[in-house]
């Protein structure tokens, strides 16, 4: 239930995107009343949001990216499925209410930050990267952000991108109170691109614009997240099961979160304050920490010859996935294959890593 | 009653066998070096340099397992024991006439066990005594099989191996005990060598390489950076059963940034860091030390010290003298007086440039202080690299000639130290280096022969990619090696001239055996290219990964029937 995060008030509080008549209020249906479910009784109970498309939804239909990957990790770990339904206005208060109270025993779609809720929580792998995107219709060429300067974007009220924009200065922005209004006044070409949640964007073109807009993630602080299923502390192995379902289902979800619209491809920047570290200082600190960790295995300056080991190719093997494989693979480790988790690098170490190795992918 | 006598004048064969040098004929192959001085010099001379061009394949067997196979096979009786990389995935006990297998130990290997073998999973081969045939394994622990049913006798832990301490090279001999070191030096391992009981498996003695608290030693190492080390002894041992004294190399120091155990400089006064990069003479009944002799001090190289002591006896001024012979991977060619550790000659034989001598007195090397890689601070084009002068591949020493065949690489590298982290089970080696540099010349190994009484080359063969297979050499005149692309070359030992050649179709890094059986003499190698070493070379690594697939496959070849 990765939904856009507010710029004010913290990089995890959750918004709501639609029904907000049970604000607060949080709703608990069971989907069938009785025996005592859980992990132990073959029973899996997912908690999800019963009106956030293209996440989940309770409704007859289309059920939502997130309970369709609920039903798949339970297919693929042989036990049935059990949801408890609470809205998510308020995120926080929600896992509170449901997953910390054993209402149920997975969340999926919590960010994959240590910060988000503390200790209490544990995450599987990430399994897809979510975050702000730009929508624009077919005739809106554009590269970078800076090549939507002369163009009328809308952008929503307290969004990180509305804030990244007007801190850079030198685009014409209209604020809308929501994602759908800003999107609705694109369709009415009162704007040439929105900044939206990208989900939604997706979800939104899919639906409502014949599939026919460009919908293009942008990278930035705060800007882009990193979607796992959260558990209870205490249910590592439970998790660890999660995870290696995840793992075996990852073709498979990146299928469905393209049929739900998701946007897929490489992000554009949309840089902060700070001025940009330079490209090439980055890649060269990414190229020694990668020679320190890494080259013993995967050869100095990834440059190895067994097209097994060459990290070259994560692009051509991974597609639009290889970030978050990236990411997943470092921390998690492979023990199976003789690769260690190296959970001991900080997240900047990570990053100046993953840009190195970003800028030595073999093209296709 | 027939059968009772054949097995008496084997075991009498096996003890001949082992005996070292002196030990006359042979027409076994029953310990990894040939004998336990390690010459990999046979007797036998039916092959020579007029017939060697007919060489055949007699039959060949498939080992199992893909990925750097480098076992020497063990031929005692009529039996062949070889093992396949990878635990090992199998050891093999087959007919040496035919290949029949008559039994095969394939143990449970770990998953990810690849995490803690820092060069690769590979073995190189079983040691056999008294009906037993005695196995290292990656999991650290060392087996003993019944030779005749392969049946698992006992198995002793002697080392975790999550600590980054494989067990991949073969246990020696020494009277009722097996002796066995392992690897770790990347990884932070103390090292030590353990002698078990043949019959028990249990610990007799150990030897700790790094000396503790209160041992002479101790103070070489700059706080407590002993207790992560390194010094582990992964290669072969060397015995000498009328000096009785058994003799180990050890590896580089850990980590790799010299600045963590001592001063950060070639000045690094008594901060050696005993008793790493060192060759070790022990008492092998007690364990105890008797001398020792530091090639490398204070390392700043990954320059191991493990490559195995060719044990011989070499007329030096006018007297024969009981000697043992390192090419080191630090580029050194060293004769040791094997009796005293008295240091008689070290010269380079391979290009290098980071020291310009070894001081005989001092036994010391003369370095030259900008090729020590510091802290921060890169020493370029340092040779040779880290892979050495001449790595695990075992040389040979034909006492006919008075040479020793050396398979050397002719690499150079850049270094520089980095932050240290210590993570049990990761690679402890707080530096960043470039090894895919050709040496000088262009050419980037060569099989060379080298006469050890005038330090001096005699003849060699030059290669444009690195990685030569171990050497073999025989009464009969010849040499024999094997290539990263796959061939098996016979030389005349006297010329180095290119007799015969097979194409294995895989590379070869494994030294090569021979032994006779019913009148014929064979020749056996193993093929299967190094698969982790071209992946610390980058553009020299894709052209070893061009030069052939991995593979896994003992050849067998004979003469042809008349």
């Amino acid at each position: 239930m990765i939904r856009a995060p507010r710029a004010a008030g913290g990089a995890a509080r959750l918004r709501l995107l639609a029904a907000l008549a049970l604000v607060g209020l949080g709703v608990l249906v069971r989907a069938s009343a009785g025996e005592p479910a859980g992990p132990e009784a073959g029973v899996l109970r997912f908690c999800a949001d019963p009106d956030n498309l293209p996440f989940s939804s309770a409704a007859a239909g289309e059920r939502g990216l997130y309970v369709d990957i609920a039903e798949l990790v339970a297919a693929d770990l042989g036990m049935k499925t059990e949801y408890v339904w609470w809205h998510t206005f308020y995120g926080k208060r929600a896992v509170r209410n449901t997953l910390l109270a054993d209402r149920c025993d997975a969340f999926v779609g919590l960010p994959h930050d240590a910060d988000f809720m503390g200790r209490a929580l544990i995450r599987t792998r990430p399994f897809l990267d979510v975050g702000w995107a730009v929508i624009t219709p077919p005739h809106v060429a554009f590269a970078r952000v800076e090549d939507l300067k002369a163009r009328r974007l809308g952008v929503v009220f307290r969004s990180p991108p509305q804030l990244l924009l007007a801190v850079r200065g030198g685009f014409q922005t209209t604020t809308f109170r929501t994602d759908e209004e800003a999107l609705e006044a694109l369709g009415r070409g009162e704007v040439d691109a929105a900044f939206v949640w990208g989900p939604t964007a997706g979800y939104h073109n899919m639906k409502r614009l014949g599939g026919g807009h460009r919908v293009v993630p942008v990278a930035g602080e705060g800007l882009q997240w990193r979607a796992t299923v959260a558990l209870r502390k205490g249910q590592e192995s439970l998790r660890d099961r999660i995870d290696g379902a995840l793992a075996t289902l990852q073709p498979e979800i990146r299928r469905l979160a393209d049929r739900y619209g998701f946007p897929q491809g490489a992000a554009i920047a949309l840089a902060t304050s700070e001025p940009a570290p330079d490209h090439a200082e980055v890649i060269a600190a990414g190229r020694s920490a990668f020679n320190q960790h890494c080259s013993h295995c995967h050869a100095p300056n990834a440059m190895s010859p067994e097209p097994s080991r060459d990290l070259r190719r994560l692009r051509l093997r991974y597609g639009d996935a290889t970030q978050e494989i990236f990411y997943a693979t470092v921390t998690r480790g492979r023990p199976d294959k003789g690769m260690p988790p190296w959970n001991n690098l900080d997240t900047a170490t990570l990053q100046r890593m993953w840009t190195f190795l970003d800028s030595v992918q073999t093209q296709p | 009653m027939r059968r009772l006598t054949t097995l008496t004048s084997l075991s009498l064969a096996v003890v001949l066998g082992v005996l070292g040098p002196a030990s006359g004929q042979t027409t076994e192959w029953p310990v990894y070096g040939g004998d336990a001085s390690n010459t990999r010099y046979s007797t036998l001379d039916k092959l020579t340099p007029a017939n060697v061009g007919k060489l055949k394949v007699a039959w060949a067997l498939q080992l199992g397992s893909l990925r750097s196979q480098e076992s020497t096979p063990l031929v005692v009786g009529d039996t062949l024991y070889v093992t396949s990389s990878h635990g090992p995935k199998h050891v093999f006990a087959v007919d040496a006439r035919t290949g029949a297998v008559r039994w095969r130990y394939s143990p449970e290997v770990p998953p990810g066990i690849d995490q803690f073998a820092c060069c690769d999973v590979n073995n190189r081969g079983v040691a056999y005594a008294n009906g037993k045939v005695f196995v290292g394994r990656l999991d650290g622990h060392l087996v003993a099989l019944d030779a005749k049913t392969g049946k698992e006798l006992w198995k002793s832990q002697v080392v975790d191996f999550t600590q980054g301490s494989v067990i991949t090279s073969p246990p020696t001999i020494v009277k009722n005990l097996v002796i066995t070191g392992f690897g770790g030096g990347e990884y932070g391992a103390r090292g030590f060598i353990a002698a078990l009981e043949q019959d028990s498996g249990k610990e007799v003695w150990r030897f700790w390489t790094i000396p503790g608290p209160g041992e002479r030693g101790n103070e070489t190492w700059k706080g407590d950076s002993w207790k992560l080390g390194g010094g582990v002894a992964w290669g072969i041992g060397s015995y000498d059963p009328k000096l009785n004294m058994l003799y180990y190399g050890t590896s580089n120091p850990s980590p790799w940034g010299a600045s963590v155990r001592g001063p950060d400089t070639s000045e690094y006064g008594e901060f050696t860091n005993l008793y790493t990069s060192t060759t070790l003479a022990l008492n092998p009944d007690t364990g105890k030390l008797v001398w020792h002799y530091q090639s490398t001090p204070h390392d700043a190289w990954d320059y191991d010290g493990v490559n195995e002591l060719v044990l011989t006896d070499l007329s030096i001024d006018g007297r024969m003298t009981p000697v043992a012979l390192k090419a080191d991977r630090n580029g050194f060619f060293y004769v040791i007086n094997r009796e005293t550790g008295k240091l008689i000659s070290a010269k380079p034989f391979v290009p290098i440039n980071w020291a310009t001598g070894v001081d005989l007195k001092t036994g010391r090397p003369v370095e030259v202080p900008d090729k020590r890689p510091r802290f921060k601070v890169r020493a370029k084009e340092i040779c040779p690299n880290l892979l050495g002068g001449k790595n695990w591949q075992p040389m040979s020493f034909n006492p006919q000639t008075g040479l020793v065949y050396i398979p050397t690489i002719n690499l150079c590298m850049d270094m520089e130290g980095a932050e240290p982290t210590y993570q049990r089970g990761k690679f402890y080696l707080a530096f960043e280096f470039d090894l895919g540099k050709s040496g000088p010349g262009g050419y980037m190994s060569e099989l060379m022969a080298w006469d050890p009484v005038k330090q001096q080359k005699v003849w060699g063969n030059k290669d444009e990619l690195p990685w030569l297979g171990g050497t073999l050499t025989t009464k009969g005149g010849l040499a024999f090696h094997g290539d990263i692309k796959g061939m098996f070359k016979a030389l005349d030992a006297k010329t180095g001239q290119l007799l015969w050649q097979f194409n294995t179709g895989s590379g070869i890094s494994a030294a090569p055996i021979t032994y006779e059986l019913g009148g014929k003499q064979y020749v056996a190698v193993v093929s299967g290219r190094t698969f982790t070493i071209p992946l610390f070379l980058g553009p020299i690594g894709a052209k070893m990964v061009e030069a052939s697939p991995e593979g896994g496959t003992l050849f067998v070849f004979e003469l042809p029937s008349q």
